[in-house]
């Protein structure tokens, strides 16, 4: 069965079984360290993460399978696969192509997920100590706030009719 | 069976030699009572020392009378006995339990068991009096072992048949008394069988098939040695638990460490709060992780995004939130979502053609606008994340201190009970100390082992899956394969088999359990066991039927009462039935019961008694002076056929200075 058959549902338009690449790090992160609640929890993550290090690959195996439909109608999550996959491409019609927006997604998850096991499992000390220092991005504070104030106000101008 | 006689021989408090009588027929009750600690949890101890050799003292070790073996000289025998006579199927026994208990010292009050013996004698069908060869496998088969909790059993602790995970004791306790052991056996040899078949089919089969066996078995015998070697440990851990209980009771009491024991049970207890506190803290951080840790990576591409679309609506070229299509069939029904109608040329109308016009001209269709609505409230999810998680981090560090805290004071403490001049508690600290150390090794082995058979257990499955595609490609392995698969889908038929005779059984006393229940709780409750197993006490809630309610622990030891009686009467019924086929074992059993109006109100103490004579052929009674009230008396007295008082002579007023209890037989009350 082709890799498309399965990525798309029955309508043809939103993605039904989303195929990622699995590796050790999820096995120790959910299962042993219960840092994360589930797979897919870590699957996302790991898309951020290699979006944020700008690493993405499609040369891994995709040995573990989530569904859309734990992303869709989730903005916590839908929103910032949006968003990477429009900064990936430049395209605004990715933004109404989940299709799409999950291939790059899993392309940067597949890469973030070997930074998980790089930087956090096998690197020395407490595994959750590793993934704070991972989180723990190097943003400016006066510069959040700006930028959360802007965002406040498009989000207010675009909930106008 | 019915018990007729017991007699007990310096058994614990039963100094010297006593005898009891038991009644049966219409007045089928015996009653024991006596203060707190005149013996009557020891009598039912006696029963289940003679039958299975197991008590549940603290000190397990300590079977002989104090007063006898303090009235013995050094390297004198103490016999510790108790013998029982009894019927059972028409045949009468007399079964008999015995140690012989040698003092080594002046102050030995212990003992050391020098002999042990059980003999069990039985009168044959011309009346003559023979001994049975295997007295162990004839108590066995006459009352299992996993049938003792049931008919042997503390009324203190019964409610626990209503807990949370009780599913577990109700269903064995079903299937003891259901004792379908033919099916069970079937299955097992079933099992067996198609192993067998199994290995033939590998011989027979190709290379590859035979590896596959190969490791097949190799895992298979893992998971086997892996599982027996579980048992083991939890079973010793268990053990060590107990002990580590018994050493801190124990220290609770010793003048000198009691002050000591006291600040450890205190710090033990704010340990294992800031312990709870600490795994809240990660559980905080598990949450906050897995919903908002991937935010901050995306923020720079949120950010861009939101300008995008900050832009193309600037321009008019993003989709408004409300579809085209959506937009179109409102004008077309010229009705509003709200119903309100949508004339043509009215405001309203006017308002969607706009809309569509721009919707027609967009560049960025609606899930953008949609998206774009949810910025500002990821953008304070965010921050939201940030803040909580520094407080996470900070309180993170104070809890680990505190947990270290406790846990030096802790050292401290078991430093300070080491250093008390006191053989018997340095000796106890000592022991605590390695059973401390040997707990741990035990649970890091428990969990080796159990990572190990969760690991093991779906390769298996993948293996066998391997195997049987391989078996069907192979002709010259297919008979042996086929029949495997004959053996396979009989094992599978009787387990079916099993189980729905379980359950029928399940759903034949399930009426009388509620009827039981029912006729003593005056409430609108009813009591049931469920499909899982599960006893439970249920009350019909609006249009929800059959909702769980919280129950007194009153309500529990009912409904479990309520559960035993019913297991009784089906295995009395089950022994009456005259069907050849049957595979029930049925029986007539007699149920010995320690305390079981400990947490009932008066009224409900009044019908447990009323009820109580009707739930078996035999009842035992042991209660205490303020449990025999007026109530119980009133119901038990008439049906008592005998009543005993467990009199204790206090240590000062005895001649050796021990206590000890003398079973003294009261006069009954005899119907007019």
């Amino acid at each position: 069965m082709s890799d498309d058959d399965e990525t798309m549902s029955e309508t043809g338009a939103t993605p039904g079984i989303i195929y990622y690449h699995k590796n050790a790090a999820f096995d120790v992160l959910v299962e042993e360290d219960d840092i994360f609640t589930s797979n897919f929890k870590c699957f996302i993550f790991a898309g951020m993460l290699g979006y944020y290090m700008g690493r993405k690959t499609d040369d891994l195996d995709y040995n573990a399978q989530t569904r859309w439909l734990f992303i869709a109608g989730n903005n916590d999550i839908e929103l910032p696969i949006a968003a990477i996959a429009f900064a990936d491409t430049d395209d605004p019609n990715v933004i109404d192509n989940p299709k799409k927006q999950v291939e790059i997604l899993r392309q940067y998850a597949a890469s973030g997920a070997n930074i998980l096991l790089d930087q956090v499992v096998q690197k020395r000390g407490n595994n959750l100590n590793n993934l704070l220092e991972l989180i723990n991005v190097d943003r400016d504070t006066d510069e959040r706030v700006e930028e959360s104030k802007m965002l406040a106000e498009i989000d207010a101008t675009l909930t106008q009719m | 069976m019915i018990f007729n006689r017991l007699e007990l021989v310096n058994f614990r408090q039963f100094y010297g030699h006593q005898e009891i009588e038991f009644s049966a027929g219409d007045r089928n009750v015996t009653v024991f009572h006596g203060s707190n600690g005149s013996g009557k949890t020891t009598l039912l101890n006696a029963f289940t020392w003679l039958f299975y050799e197991k008590v549940s003292f603290t000190q397990d070790d300590k079977l002989a009378s104090e007063r006898a073996l303090a009235e013995a000289e050094p390297k004198d025998i103490i016999e510790v006995r108790v013998t029982l006579d009894f019927e059972d199927d028409d045949v009468r026994y007399q079964a008999s339990r015995s140690y012989d208990v040698m003092k080594h010292n002046d102050s030995d009050l212990t003992g050391f068991v020098k002999g042990r013996n059980l003999v069990v004698w039985y009168t044959d069908e011309t009346g003559n009096r023979q001994k049975k060869a295997n007295p162990r496998e004839t108590l066995a088969n006459i009352i299992p072992e996993r049938l003792q909790d049931v008919f042997f059993f503390d009324g203190e602790t019964i409610d626990q048949l209503t807990q949370i995970n009780n599913e577990e004791q109700v269903q064995e306790a079903i299937e003891s008394v259901m004792g379908i052991t033919i099916l069970e056996r079937a299955i097992r040899h079933l099992e067996s069988a198609a192993k067998r078949f199994r290995e033939e089919a590998a011989d027979k089969g190709s290379s590859e098939l035979q590896d596959l066996t190969l490791e097949l078995q190799g895992l298979e015998d893992k998971v086997a040695e892996d599982s027996e070697k579980l048992a083991v440990v939890t079973e010793s851990l268990e053990g060590i638990e107990q002990e580590l209980t018994e050493i801190d009771d124990d220290l609770r009491v010793l003048g000198a460490a009691t002050e000591l024991q006291a600040q450890r049970d205190r710090i033990t207890e704010e340990l294992e709060q800031a312990k709870e506190k600490q795994q809240e803290n990660l559980n905080n951080f598990r949450d906050q992780i897995s919903d908002y840790g991937h935010i901050p990576f995306a923020m720079d591409a949120i950010a861009k995004l939101g300008e995008f679309l900050n832009d193309k609506h600037a321009a008019g070229e993003l989709e408004s939130a409300v579809d085209s299509t959506v937009i179109e069939s409102l004008l077309e029904d010229g009705r509003c979502i709200c119903s309100r109608p949508v004339d043509e040329g009215s405001p309203a109308a006017d308002q969607l053609e706009e809309l569509l016009a721009q919707n027609q001209t967009t560049v960025v269709g609606t899930k953008g606008r949609i998206l774009g609505t949810y910025l500002g409230d990821i953008s304070e999810n965010e921050q939201a994340f940030v803040g909580q998680l520094t407080k996470l981090v900070r309180s993170r560090k104070s809890l680990r201190e505190n947990v270290q805290t406790y846990q030096e004071k802790l050292s401290d403490v078991e430093h300070s009970l080491k250093k008390i001049d006191d053989e018997q508690i340095v000796q106890m600290e000592t022991r605590r100390e390695s059973l401390i150390e040997e707990r741990n090794n035990k649970l890091t082995r428990k969990g080796q082992l159990q990572e190990s058979i969760d690991t093991n257990e779906p390769r298996i499955k993948r293996l066998q899956n391997q195997i049987k595609d391989e078996q069907r490609k192979s002709s010259r392995a297919d008979l042996a394969a086929k029949r495997q698969a004959a053996c396979e889908y009989l094992q599978a038929a009787f387990e079916t088999t099993y189980d729905r005779q379980k359950n029928e059984v399940r759903q034949e006393i399930n009426a009388w359990v509620n009827d039981t229940f029912q006729s003593i709780i005056a409430k609108e409750f009813y009591a049931e066991v469920d499909d899982d197993f599960r006893l439970q006490i249920l009350k019909d809630v609006g249009d929800i039927s059959a909702e769980e309610v919280d129950k007194s622990t009153g309500e529990r030891q009912v409904a479990s009462l309520a559960f035993i009686g019913s297991l009784v009467r089906l295995a009395y019924e089950k022994s009456t039935e005259d069907d050849p086929t049957s595979n029930y074992r049925g029986g007539i059993y007699p149920i010995v019961m320690d305390s079981p109006f400990g947490s009932l109100d008066p009224e409900y103490q009044r019908k447990v008694s009323a009820m109580l004579p009707e739930m078996s052929e035999q009842i035992l009674v042991m209660v205490t002076d303020s449990q025999w009230s007026d109530a119980v008396q009133s119901e038990l007295a008439q049906r008592a056929g005998h009543q005993y008082d467990l009199e204790v002579t206090n240590a000062s007023d005895s001649s050796s200075g021990y206590e000890s209890t003398r079973i003294v037989a009261e006069q009954v009350e005899v119907p007019a």
